[in-house]
């Protein structure tokens, strides 16, 4: 059974994307996703020949012909997300694709088409195939296409033969964090010891537990507010959650990546420890059956 | 003015930079957009004096009424009705509440009930300060509603101040809709620069004015700087890391309350962006 | 009656899937004709509400069983209103393995959500 490990974060900054790239190198027989849709940066640590790049369409948008539009404004009155003007123009940005438009205009002028949302790659790098996806700026649907970049991952590892499957998720709570998480072997949160990552921790269990997935939590710079790491491992222990690893701050870890060097193989001694060694074995752990 | 503080990547300081820029002006409203993760109000530590509930409507059905013929979770795109030969099932918390199953229903067997998707609270915050905030429920798939309704109670005021969500989707256009003028937090890492350059083409796109204050800005090297130069975007400050600002930031305290540095940096970025009278 | 089993790939000789809602295909066995017929399952493609989606393909095909990994809440619900029974099977058999286990009556009901167990 495939072995999906989600990497996500509440809160952004954390570290997430230094951890997941720091991981990458110790797990064999991988295939990578990139779920951070808004923001892919995974391929800038690991590049690759891109094997395969395509247009994504996410849903269908209404477009207007002119011709048999008789500015009735029946399609105005209808829209609930302010996407058609009262002349008649569609507003993109803010339109769900709903069809509603198309099935209320008495002239049949609305048709829906299809609309390109992002793009996603398939990849070859060093430590194996990575599966990514951009989405274009402003565009709705990140989390269809989240759910678009694991279809195509879990397929990668079948065709392929991969046992595990790593996910680099997004910041945030919502639909893109939620398409990353459904359905995986595991989910590590990555927080880190401010008020604001005990705030977005303590939400981002709530999702997971929601979705009844199995979560650890790492504590990442830990040593830079002691307090609130002991806040956080306590608030850890009143929802059942393993505190799985504490990495300590080292600006040699910031630094590395700024150098696009993997952190784990770049010297830094917390990734020869015999707590990161412990951790790679959790993740590497299959579920039987 | 309407000032939308974002960023690509997250964690690259849009919060830090919103709170003490608030703090540093005499009078203005700061709403915190980024309904999945707010983190403002950990910092202005206000008293909230009013919460409202932002509701979303969601189809019931009245089975005595409905003939099953299926019409609406055939017309439903986001798999929120599930019809059988015997029953129709609602997945509330999938609907978008476009309508549609109402409209095509035969029988007018479809009528809407509401359900809350999250909160806004308001908080006093000091003299000539407003705050608000909003938080999305746990599960919900979008806060998009409740931005919006964010951004509709403050669009009389003078100078407005929103905190977005990180990344550049619908969340984001949502919260910069309507600015006058967007502040980008960024980093000058690769990730950073990487990140910064789709926001650089959202704010093109949505033909916005912007700037971008490098943070951590001794954390990284001048990729970004060069980047700035060559698209001719304006450079409105630096903030350099230090552990120092780390631990301040990680107890929910205001850089500008410590630093004078800091104060200094805020300063220039109101006068940069609002003129002199306001810093 | 007619049974439908998750299936990785389009052939009874290959594994079966090892989530209901994103599974490549459902296989649906025609226990009258003894045939199988190949479906590719649409639902896979959905950003959310998958669950309930793969349900109504399954139910528009008039199937009467299934056979799945695990069953999210969702897709719970949606297999009640159709009245289709679901038998859980454990994973890296075969499809025609799966369904054998099923009429030599080995594969428990699954009744609730099965929820991944905690570390």
């Amino acid at each position: 059974m495939l072995n999906e490990i989600a990497i996500i974060s509440g809160k952004g900054g954390t570290g997430k994307t230094s951890i997941v790239a720091s991981i990458i190198p110790f797990l064999d027989d991988l295939v990578m996703a990139d779920c951070d849709v808004d923001a892919p940066d995974l391929n800038i640590l690991f590049p690759g020949e891109i094997r395969e790049s395509r247009d994504y369409i996410g849903f269908k948008r209404p477009v207007i012909d002119y011709d048999l539009c008789t500015h009735c404004g029946v399609c105005y009155q209808n829209c609930k997300f302010n996407s058609i003007t009262e002349d008649i123009i569609i507003k993109k940005s803010t339109c769900e694709g709903c069809k509603v438009c198309e099935y209320v205009c008495p002239t049949n002028a609305i048709t829906m088409h299809d609309y390109v949302i992002g793009k996603v790659f398939k990849r070859d790098t060093y430590y194996g195939p990575m599966i990514d996806a951009r989405l274009i700026p402003g565009e709705e649907s990140s989390g269809k296409l989240v759910a678009e970049v694991r279809r195509l991952a879990r397929e990668e590892a079948r065709e392929q033969g991969k046992g595990t499957i790593l996910i680099d998720g997004s910041p945030g709570i919502a639909c893109n964090v939620i398409s990353a998480i459904t359905g995986v072997s595991k989910a590590v949160i990555v927080t880190e010891p401010s008020v604001s990552g005990l705030h977005d921790l303590k939400r981002v269990v709530k999702l997971v537990k929601t979705f009844s997935v199995e979560a650890t939590v790492v504590i990442n710079k830990f040593d830079l507010e002691l307090n609130l790491a002991q806040q956080i491992k306590d608030y850890c222990d009143l929802e059942d959650l393993e505190v799985i690893l504490e990495i300590p701050f080292d600006r040699e870890m910031v630094l590395s990546i700024a150098d696009l060097k993997i952190p784990s193989i770049n010297n830094i001694p917390f990734f020869e420890t015999q707590k990161w060694h412990n951790f790679i074995s959790y993740l590497d752990q299959k579920e039987s059956s | 003015m309407k000032i939308a503080i974002l960023s690509g990547k997250g964690g690259t300081g849009k919060t830090t930079l919103s709170v003490n820029l608030f703090s540093s002006l005499k009078k203005a409203t700061l709403i915190d957009t980024d309904v999945e993760e707010p983190n403002s109000h950990l910092f202005l530590k206000g008293t909230t004096y009013h919460e409202e509930d932002i509701m979303k409507e969601y189809p019931v059905v009245d089975d005595n009424v409905c003939s099953l013929c299926g019409k609406c979770g055939d017309f439903c795109n986001f798999n929120a009705i599930i019809t059988s030969k015997k029953k129709v099932l609602v997945f509330d918390d999938l609907c978008h509440s476009c309508g549609g199953c109402k409209l095509v229903c035969p029988t007018n067997a479809i009528s809407y009930a509401e359900k809350s998707i999250g909160k806004i609270f308001y908080q006093s915050v000091g003299d000539n300060k407003q705050f608000l905030y909003g938080k999305l429920l746990v599960g919900e798939i979008s806060g998009v509603k409740i931005i919006e309704h964010l951004k509709n109670v403050t669009k009389k005021e003078d100078i407005l101040l929103i905190d977005s969500p990180p990344g550049t989707s619908c969340s984001t256009v949502s919260a910069i809709e309507g600015a006058d003028y967007c502040i980008i937090a960024a980093e000058p890492t690769p990730f950073g620069l990487s990140d910064m350059r789709m926001v650089v083409e959202l704010l093109r796109a949505q033909k916005m004015n912007f700037g971008v204050v490098v943070n951590k800005s001794n954390l990284g090297n001048d990729d970004i700087y060069t980047y700035l130069e060559e698209e001719g975007i304006d450079l409105l400050g630096n903030i350099e890391f230090r552990e120092e600002f780390a631990r301040i930031i990680s107890v929910g305290e205001l850089l500008v309350d410590h630093s004078e540095y800091v104060r200094n940096i805020m300063t220039d970025i109101i006068k940069k962006v609002l003129g002199e009278t306001y810093a | 009656m007619k049974i439908g089993i998750c299936a990785s790939n389009e052939s009874t000789d290959s594994e079966v899937a090892d989530r209901f809602a994103r599974a490549e295909f459902f296989a649906v066995y025609d226990s009258e004709t003894l045939q199988f017929t190949f479906y590719s399952n649409t639902a896979k493609f959905e950003g959310s509400g998958a669950g309930g989606k793969a349900v109504k393909v399954l139910g528009d095909l008039d199937v009467e069983v299934v056979l799945v990994p695990e069953l999210g809440p969702k897709a719970i619900d949606a297999l009640k209103i159709f009245e289709i029974k679901s038998y859980q099977y454990k994973q890296g058999k075969t499809v025609r393995e799966a369904l054998y286990e099923y009429f030599e009556k080995k594969l428990p009901e699954l009744l609730e959500s099965s929820v991944k167990g905690k570390h």
